[in-house]
C-alpha cells in the first residue's frame, strides 16, 4: 500500500502512541527475521493499521520486549513480541509490495522503483508459499486492475474497485472467524480511500509520464494537482468525506478491544488530516485540526 | 425514420390502452369512409389507414412495455433489498428505456455497492430528468448531506458521536477518540492543571 492510513500524532494519547510504535517496531523486526534486513524498507504505516485492526478483533493480551534498533542504538524500545497475526501481516505486506511492483513495472517507471519491484518479487516467492490464498487474491486483482485501466474515462469508483476488493478480501481472510460483512466494508472503504489519495497525489507525475490516472480523461486540461483540485475539488471532497463517514458508521458495529485508541484516532482524525494535507493547494506542509 | 405513433393517433405518449384504442377506432372509421372518395383523397386515405395500423401496433407495444417496466423496476428493488447486486445490475442493463426512475434505481444500486461518486451522478441525472419529483430530490439532499455531516472541509461544529463506554477497556479513564472531540470543549478548567502535569512529564521524557 501507499502509506496513507496515518494516525494523527498530535492528537494521540501517549499510551496509544507508544503502543502504535511498538506495533510498528514489531513488524519491522519480524520482517527482518522472516525476509531479511533489506525488506524492512517496505514496512509502512498502513500495515500497522491492519495489524492493529486484526489484533483488536481477538487479542486481549499484548506482550512487548525491549530491543535496540539501528535507528537509535542508544535507546531501548518496546517492541511487540513475535505473534502469529503480525507474522501474517508481514507476509501480506511483501505480497502487496510485489503487487505494487508489478503495477509500477507495467506503467513503466524509473529505475529505483524497478529495482525495488524486482527485489520484492524475489521475496514474494517465499511469501506465496506461506499464504497462497492471499497471493491468489492479489493475482486476480492485478488482472482486474489491468482490465479496468483500459476503460477510457473510467469513474474513480470503478477504478478503485479491484484494489479495494482485494484488500478487503485479504484482511478478511487473515481475520478468519472474526471476519464479517462489516469488517469487509470498512476495509473496502479504506482501500478506496487509499486509491483515491494515491490518484490525487500522483496526478501530476502520471500526466507527465503518461501513466494511468482515473482523473486524466475527464480533465485533460489539468496538468497539475492544483489545477485538478481547482476544477473538481468539491467532487473529490464529497467522495473523501462520504467514504470516511461510511467507515465511521460501519466501525460502530465492529467489536474492537485494546487497539481501539489507535484505530479510532486514525479513523476519526488521521484520515481527515491526511486528506487535507493532500488536498492542500499550498506546497507548505501545514496541519490543521478542526473540531 | 418512422413518425411517432402517438402523434399519428393524436394521443399523448403516456396514454392508456383504452385511450389508444378509442383514438384508433375513431381515425380508422374516418379513413375507411374517406377511402371511397375520388382521386387523390381516396388514395391519401388508404395510405393513412396503413400508417394508422402500423402506428396502432407500435403504440400498443410501447404502452405494454411501460406496464411491464413497472414490474421490472419492482424486481430490481427486490434484488436491492436482498443485496443481490449482480442480478439487479443485469436487469437494469437489459432495460433499454432509461428514464428518471431507471437512473434513481441505478443510483441506489451504486450506493449500496459503496460507489458513492457514481451514485451521486446517477441521482443528479434522475433529478434533472424529473425535477418535480420529491423522492429523487430528497435522496440527493441526503446523499450530499452525508458529505456535510461531521467531516466537512469547511468550518463545522462537530460533536463526535458517543462511543461505547469506557468500560470496554481495562482502563476506566480511557475513552476513544470519537468522543475526544466533544470532551475537548467540555473540560477546559480541569485541563489547565493537567496540561501543566503533562508538559512536565514530557520534559522528563525528553531527558531520559
Amino acid at each position: 500500500m501507499f502509506g496513507y492510513i496515518l494516525p494523527d500524532k498530535p492528537n494521540m494519547y501517549m499510551k496509544d502512541y507508544y503502543f502504535y510504535r511498538s506495533i510498528y517496531c514489531g513488524l519491522c523486526f519480524l520482517t527482518k527475521k522472516i525476509y531479511g534486513n533489506v525488506a524492512r524498507i517496505g514496512v509502512n504505516y498502513d500495515l500497522v493499521f491492519i495489524d492493529a485492526l486484526l489484533h483488536g478483533l481477538r487479542v486481549r493480551e499484548y506482550e512487548s520486549e525491549e530491543k535496540v534498533c539501528i535507528a537509535n542504538p542508544f535507546k531501548k524500545k518496546a517492541v511487540l513480541k513475535d505473534n502469529p497475526i503480525s507474522r501474517k501481516v508481514t507476509t501480506l505486506n511483501v505480497l502487496l509490495l510485489e503487487f505494487k511492483g508489478k503495477d509500477d513495472r507495467r506503467d513503466g517507471v524509473d529505475l529505483k522503483k524497478k529495482i525495488a519491484g524486482a527485489f520484492f518479487k524475489r521475496k514474494a516467492k517465499k511469501a506465496r508459499k506461506i499464504l497462497p490464498e492471499i497471493a491468489a487474491i492479489l493475482d486476480k486483482a492485478y488482472i482486474q486492475q489491468e482490465e479496468v485501466e483500459k476503460i477510457e474515462g473510467v469513474s474513480i469508483d470503478r477504478a478503485a474497485h479491484p484494489f479495494a476488493v482485494a484488500i478487503a478480501d485479504c484482511v478478511c481472510h487473515l481475520a478468519e472467524e472474526d471476519a464479517s460483512q462489516t469488517l469487509w466494508k470498512i476495509v473496502y472503504d479504506l482501500g478506496k480511500y487509499v486509491y483515491l489519495m494515491d490518484a490525487i497525489d500522483d496526478f501530476e507525475s502520471d500526466v507527465k509520464k503518461k501513466e494511468f490516472n482515473p482523473f486524466k480523461y475527464e480533465n485533460p486540461e489539468c496538468k497539475t494537482k492544483a489545477d485538478l483540485i481547482e476544477k473538481i475539488g468539491d467532487d473529490l471532497w464529497f467522495l473523501i468525506n462520504a467514504t470516511i463517514n461510511s467507515i465511521k458508521e460501519n466501525y460502530e458495529n465492529l467489536p474492537v478491544f485494546g487497539t481501539e485508541g489507535i484505530i479510532t484516532n486514525t479513523l476519526w482524525f488521521g484520515l481527515r488530516t491526511g486528506a487535507e494535507k493532500i488536498m492542500n493547494k499550498e506546497t507548505e506542509k501545514c496541519q490543521k485540526t478542526r473540531f | 425514420m418512422p413518425k411517432d405513433p402517438f402523434l399519428i393517433l393524436g394521443v399523448s405518449s403516456d396514454a392508456t390502452q383504452a385511450e389508444i384504442d378509442s383514438a384508433y377506432n375513431t381515425l380508422r372509421d374516418k379513413y375507411r369512409l374517406d377511402m371511397h372518395l375520388e382521386g387523390e383523397r381516396g388514395r391519401d386515405a388508404a395510405r393513412k389507414l396503413t400508417e394508422l395500423e402500423d402506428a396502432y401496433r407500435r403504440a400498443c407495444e410501447i404502452s405494454a412495455r411501460g406496464a411491464v417496466g413497472g414490474d421490472v423496476y419492482s424486481q430490481v428493488e427486490q434484488y436491492l433489498r436482498e443485496n443481490r447486486f449482480e442480478e439487479a445490475q443485469t436487469l437494469l442493463d437489459n432495460i433499454s428505456e432509461r428514464n428518471a426512475e431507471w437512473h434513481y434505481l441505478q443510483s441506489a444500486l451504486f450506493y449500496k455497492k459503496g460507489w458513492l461518486s457514481e451514485s451521486r451522478s446517477q441521482l443528479r441525472m434522475a433529478c434533472s430528468m424529473d425535477p418535480a419529483n420529491d423522492k429523487y430530490r430528497k435522496a440527493l439532499e441526503k446523499l450530499e448531506g452525508r458529505d456535510s455531516g461531521r467531516t466537512t472541509s469547511g468550518p463545522t461544529s462537530s460533536a463526535g458521536p458517543d462511543y461505547r463506554s469506557a468500560g470496554s477497556t481495562s482502563h476506566g479513564y480511557h475513552r476513544s477518540y470519537s468522543d475526544y472531540e466533544s470532551s475537548r470543549r467540555a473540560d477546559d478548567t480541569a485541563c489547565a492543571f493537567c496540561q501543566g502535569l503533562i508538559c512536565a512529564n514530557l520534559c522528563c521524557d525528553c531527558c531520559r
